[in-house]
């Protein structure tokens, strides 16, 4: 395992599941903003239905129906590809006031294993390959968004290969994009030349400087409709894209449209805040905390340190400090991240933002767990 | 009177007439014709009698139209309209004649009646038409029976009554007849199949009477003798006798149906679709919460008409209230800026209204256009929608432009309003533009209010009867997700689970078959405009499901009509309502609906037990026959007797049988199968296995009576009374079509059926005493130790079906009710 070569995914924001993920955390935001009111939601989209099944404690303070046609009508697939307003919404919500005890006063309720890891690949401490996944689906977005690749639907997907010697990223071995391109849009040679310029080159510049001008890429552009007439889409269905695109261990929860209080989405954003502090103290090049809770403690019964041997200090030492300087019981995460307040303190609008481009790594959006709590370390 | 002797048996009876009168059993013709003219006469006297009442009862009762004659608006009856008068047409309505369009706004017919279009056709004036331009081409005629979906016009005469378009295509499906209701239709062809059945056993019995060589007349008596006996003779009446008599009960509780079919349809409903407004609320509509600007603001508060002072003008002055008319929303917002101090009559006056940009189930919104001093333009509609209009927001002189934040303020605060649960409309005002087509933009957001129409106390004990029931409340409503939710879980619609609600966006655009699949576990359809309405009616018929649907009537004709039960409910606005409605609840009680339920389950469950009972019956007397033929000449029942026992066991205990209350758990038990039949395929064997066991018992008597005296009046005397008496007997177990729910100290609780019982039995035993009536029937007087031998027989069916309620439970689990 000296060298190998591993493939990340992201998609666009328009992809089916994301768009079902950003449903689903627009709800999380809504009824935090309005309740707050704890709220589990699944949102799946086909032929143009969108179905939502709802989970809440108390009563439903926001129109999850409402909710669902405002993030279909800003997900850009626009009104004749994917009308909001004339959309038919299936809403399946059942009461359980149980629910607001179990979250976040951190009772774990079940066995959940969580991963949280961290490395110096780049500013964002993500590996590369997710990393550059992320930058190219974001480029392409942003590139389609503000006109030069109008001609793109919402919906595709991105794969990044990076060749790795020791874990530690030496080369990008592969870009491969899959594209509807709209009626109206630039013959294939055109479109791939355009696409080069206006997101590929300056997504890469930064990451991979010597294969910016020429990447190893490969563009498959299949026929329109994409979205969510073309294929279906499910929440948490991208769970390795919202994490660490396989580079390490992941656990098999998803976290879009759970509320931050559930043992799973708060012990994923605590484990990750540990790992970012592990690497910036500079103790490892790379880390790995793993959770597990179980019914019985509501602190974790494990908290597991694995930095693959770049620990520049003994790596039970550091799994001590994590251990000690890190309270990793559901509720108190909440609190000390403030992750039930923070869609009402950012506009109400936060987790929705995560749903693309990945949970973790989000600098753009300053989430409290990529913020290295040095302190707690010692 | 022709139907009655045109009918299979009756004929059957008179050929049997013929025959004896050609082989020389005068008497016995003239007998057999007389008991056809009493049959008949009886059969005639008790249907028409029972057709009156259902015309009386189900008669049209149709709403004066407005017409305009010699310049003055006048309110007649749409029977005394005549071509040229100017009628005027407003939604809900269904046009009374065939009329010309003269003028109109936004006009839609719903002609799913005349052409089976389902989709309203517009209708405007027009006079390039061909004069052979087909029925459904005809843009510019509103056809009588069809039904205005939306907007209104006015429109000339050129057609009524028998020459309007609707007559004529009436005339070709239907003739004049009163249509028959499904349960007379299926009865008429069970009855068929019988007399199909009789006839067979005749051929037999003719066949094998031939090659035994018996002589002619003989074998002629004989198999006619068994065609009297196995001929239904009651079966078509008990339907409509039945069916009669439940309208006039159900009349006397306050249900007026005023379509057969219907009666029957309310006892196997399946879903009934809720209207909101109207059916579930009091129709008390009225402003209770309100926003102004960003931020919720107190209606009661001192200064309250100050800070609503814009909103209050926009609500009075965009309003289609003024004139008298609108709806009970536009009402209550005059209501409202009456409550804000705002003069609306005075208003009005000052800033006439130019131009009006009409909301259409596209566009939830409305816009105006003012004269006068003071804004320009008013908009009003769903809130999501006006806040889409708008650029900036305004409190008082504050003036502001609408970021992402503050609409995002608005949209929560739209949610809290609505959850209350309120229909929310947002108000926006503009300075400048113009109520346009397209040209409605860039307007200031003034507010919300939240309208709240307070549930009836009734409804949620309404709700919770029908689950019990087995039928599945479907809230079916134009307000947004957040209302009809709060709306459903008040009601607890989703009893005590969770709560599926469809927010219909373009329900036509969906696949099909996905509508259905989701109607079909569905309790809250939203956002339903009239016209979705009618396809989440079709949806869940689909679904294979029986679908009443209540209603105003204004905009939802079309849903009411497609619906198995259109409900109308009494006081409140349904006039329109009671024009496509075919079940109208007069009362206004939402109880009273679902005791018409229950009458209707009762109605089809009493047919069915009279049914089965005559099948029964018959059943045992054409066994009999056909032992008897079959052991010999002289064996057999004389034609008199076996018709006498049909007189005597036939029609009173069948009305006897299609009087009982409704038992006591029809509202605890699922409703019938979607298209099950009058007898379940599960009950035959029951039906078979108790004829059968009438005919052995009497045939018991039969051989006892040959053992004493050799086939002769003595024997026939026996049988007769065995036959007689056993049929009457049986029908105290009839009387639960779940045999399982007999109870030995409730045999007699039916008065009704008690006293036709010994009418009956009365009747049986006459010709036992009586001389002239003995030579009849060729019987003879019975001995003491024969009398006592028959009325064994009569009694073991008797005690044999109680005995087997008691013993053989796996038996009775196979006759469960088919679900």
């Amino acid at each position: 395992m000296m060298t190998f070569v591993l493939a990340s995914d992201s998609a666009l924001a328009g992809h089916p599941d994301k768009l079902c993920d950003r449903i689903a955390d627009a709800l999380v935001d809504a009824c935090l903003t309005a309740g707050p009111t704890v709220v589990n939601a699944e949102c799946a989209v086909a032929s143009g239905v969108v179905f939502l099944a709802l989970r809440h404690a108390g009563p439903m303070p926001v129109d999850p129906a409402a909710v669902a046609r405002r993030v279909i009508a800003a997900s850009g697939f626009g009104d004749d590809a994917l009308p909001a307003e004339r959309t038919t919404v299936l809403v399946d919500a059942a009461r359980d006031d149980a629910m607001a005890r179990g979250a976040g006063d951190g009772e774990a309720g079940g066995m959940a294993t969580v991963f949280g890891y961290a490395c110096n690949h780049g500013a964002e401490r993500l590996p590369a390959p997710i990393a550059t996944a992320h930058a190219l689906a974001r480029a392409i977005d942003a590139a389609r968004a503000a006109g030069p690749l109008g001609w793109l639907s919402p919906d595709g997907q991105v794969q990044a290969a990076v060749e790795c010697v020791r874990r530690r990223p030496t080369r990008l071995r592969g870009v491969a994009l899959r594209l509807a391109p709209l009626p109206g849009a630039p013959p294939p040679a055109e479109a791939e030349a355009a696409l080069r310029a206006a997101a590929i080159a300056p997504a890469l510049a930064p990451l991979w400087p010597e294969a910016a001008e020429a990447p190893p890429l490969s563009v498959a552009f299949v026929a329109a409709p994409r979205g969510p007439r073309g294929h279906a889409g499910l929440t948490g269905r991208k769970t390795a894209d919202d994490g660490y695109g396989g580079f390490c261990r992941q656990g098999t929860s998803a976290l879009s449209g759970k509320d931050p209080g559930r043992v799973e989405r708060a012990a994923a954003c605590a484990a990750r805040q540990a790992a970012v502090t592990v690497v910036a103290a500079e103790l490892a090049e790379e880390c790995e905390v793993q959770l597990c809770y179980a019914p019985d403690s509501a602190a974790p019964i494990s908290v597991e340190v694995d930095c693959f041997g770049s620990a520049t200090v003994p790596e039970a030492e550091i799994a001590e400090r994590v251990r000690r300087g890190f309270d990793f019981r559901a509720g108190a995460i909440v609190e000390r991240l403030g992750l039930r307040s923070l869609p009402a303190a950012r506009g109400g609008v936060f987790y929705a933002g995560l749903a693309a481009y990945g949970q973790m790594g989000r600098l753009d959006l300053d989430p409290p767990w990529e913020r290295p709590d040095l302190a707690a370390l010692g | 009177m022709l139907r009655q002797v045109s009918s299979l048996p009756v004929a059957m009876l008179g050929v049997s007439a013929a025959v004896s009168a050609v082989s020389g059993g005068g008497a016995d013709a003239l007998a057999t014709l007389a008991v056809v003219a009493v049959n008949a006469a009886l059969g005639f006297a008790t249907e028409s009698q029972a057709e009156r009442a259902i015309r009386a009862l189900t008669g049209d009762a149709a709403q004066p139209v407005e017409a305009v004659r010699d310049g003055a608006t006048l309110r007649l009856p749409a029977a005394e309209l005549a071509p040229g008068d100017l009628i005027l047409l407003g939604p809900g309505m269904q046009a009374p004649a065939d009329a010309r369009v003269v003028a109109a706004r936004a006009l839609a017919l719903d002609e799913a009646a005349l052409t089976g279009e389902s989709v309203p056709v517009a209708k405007a004036p027009a006079d390039d038409l061909a004069p052979e331009a087909p029925l459904a081409e005809r843009r510019n005629m509103a056809h009588a029976g069809t039904i205005v979906a939306a907007g209104e016009g006015r429109a000339i005469v050129t057609a009524t009554g028998a020459a309007t378009e609707a007559a004529r295509v009436q005339a070709l499906t239907h003739g004049a007849r009163r249509p028959a209701s499904p349960v007379e239709e299926e009865l008429d062809a069970l009855g068929a199949t019988l007399a199909k059945i009789s006839l067979a056993a005749c051929a037999a019995v003719f066949v094998a009477g031939r090659l035994r060589g018996y002589p002619l007349p003989v074998i002629l008596r004989d198999s006619l003798a068994l065609a009297v006996a196995a001929a239904p003779e009651g079966l078509p009446m008990v339907a409509t006798v039945t069916l009669s008599l439940g309208l006039r009960k159900m009349a006397r509780r306050g249900v007026l149906i005023r379509q057969l079919s219907a009666v029957e349809s309310l006892g196997a409903v399946g879903t009934i679709c809720l209207d909101k407004t109207g059916t579930l609320t009091l129709n008390r509509m009225a402003a209770t919460a309100g926003a102004v600007g960003l931020g919720e603001a107190d209606l009661d508060a001192g200064d309250a008409a100050e800070r609503f002072a814009a909103l209050a003008a926009c609500a009075a002055l965009n309003n289609d209230a003024l004139g008298g008319g609108g709806s009970g929303t536009e009402t209550a917002l005059l209501g409202f800026a009456g409550r804000m101090s705002v003069d609306a009559a005075a208003l009005a006056a000052r800033r006439p209204r130019r131009a009006t940009v009409e909301r259409r189930p596209d566009r939830p919104w409305m816009a105006t256009e003012h004269g006068g001093r003071g804004p320009r333009l008013y908009a009003k509609g769903a809130p999501e929608a006006v806040l889409s209009l708008c650029s900036h927001w305004r409190e008082g002189a504050r003036r502001r432009p609408l970021d992402d934040a503050a609409r995002a303020a608005i949209l929560r605060l739209n949610d809290r309003l609505a959850a209350r649960p309120a229909r929310v409309l947002g108000f926006a005002q503009g300075a400048r533009g113009e109520a346009a087509e397209g040209r409605v933009g860039g307007l200031d957001w003034l507010g919300m209010l939240a309208l709240e129409d307070p549930l009836r106390p009734d409804a949620k004990a309404f709700v919770s009867a029908l689950r019990g029931a087995g039928v599945e409340p479907v809230l079916v409503t134009g307000d947004q997700g957040a209302t009809a939710r709060a709306v459903a879980e008040a009601l607890d619609l989703g009893g005590g689970g969770e709560i599926r609600l469809v927010d219909a966006g373009a329900l036509g655009a969906l696949p099909p078959g996905l509508l259905a699949a989701l109607a079909r576990d569905s309790h809250v359809f939203a956002r339903v405009s009239p016209s979705q309405k009618l396809l989440v009616v079709r949806a869940l018929q689909e679904a294979g499901r029986v679908v009443a649907m209540t209603g105003d009537g204004v905009n939802d004709g079309p849903a009411l009509k497609a619906a198995d039960v259109g409900v109308a409910m009494g006081a409140s606005g349904a006039d329109l309502a009671r024009e496509v409605a075919n079940v109208v609840i007069r009362d206004d009680r939402l109880e009273t609906l679902v005791e018409a339920v229950a009458q209707g389950r009762a109605i089809h469950r009493n047919i069915r037990r009279a049914v089965e009972f005559l099948v029964t019956t018959n059943m045992s007397e054409i066994l009999v026959g056909l032992v008897e033929a079959a052991r010999g000449p002289g064996e057999l029942e004389t034609p008199m007797e076996l018709l006498w026992i049909n007189l005597a066991t036939d029609v009173l205990p069948s009305l006897g049988l299609a009087l009982a209350d409704p038992d006591e758990d029809a509202m605890r038990r699922p409703p019938r199968a979607r298209g099950e039949p009058i007898i379940p395929p599960g009950h035959f064997r029951r039906v078979a296995l108790d004829g059968g066991l009438i005919a052995a018992a009497t045939l018991a008597a039969h051989f006892a009576g040959i053992a004493r005296h050799g086939p002769g009046p003595r024997t026939r005397g026996m049988t007769f009374a065995a036959l007689s008496l056993g049929q009457l007997f049986y029908t105290l177990v009839s009387q639960r079509s779940d045999p399982r729910k007999l109870r030995l100290d409730r045999l007699l609780e039916n008065r009704t059926l008690d006293g036709a019982l010994l009418a009956s039995i009365a009747l049986a035993a006459a010709p036992h005493v009586t001389p002239g009536l003995r030579r009849l029937l060729g019987i003879a007087p019975l001995g003491a130790a024969d009398a006592a031998a028959a009325g064994l027989a009569a009694l073991a069916p008797l005690a044999a079906v109680l005995a087997r309620r008691g013993l053989l439970l796996s038996l009775d689990g196979a006759e469960a009710r088919p679900r």
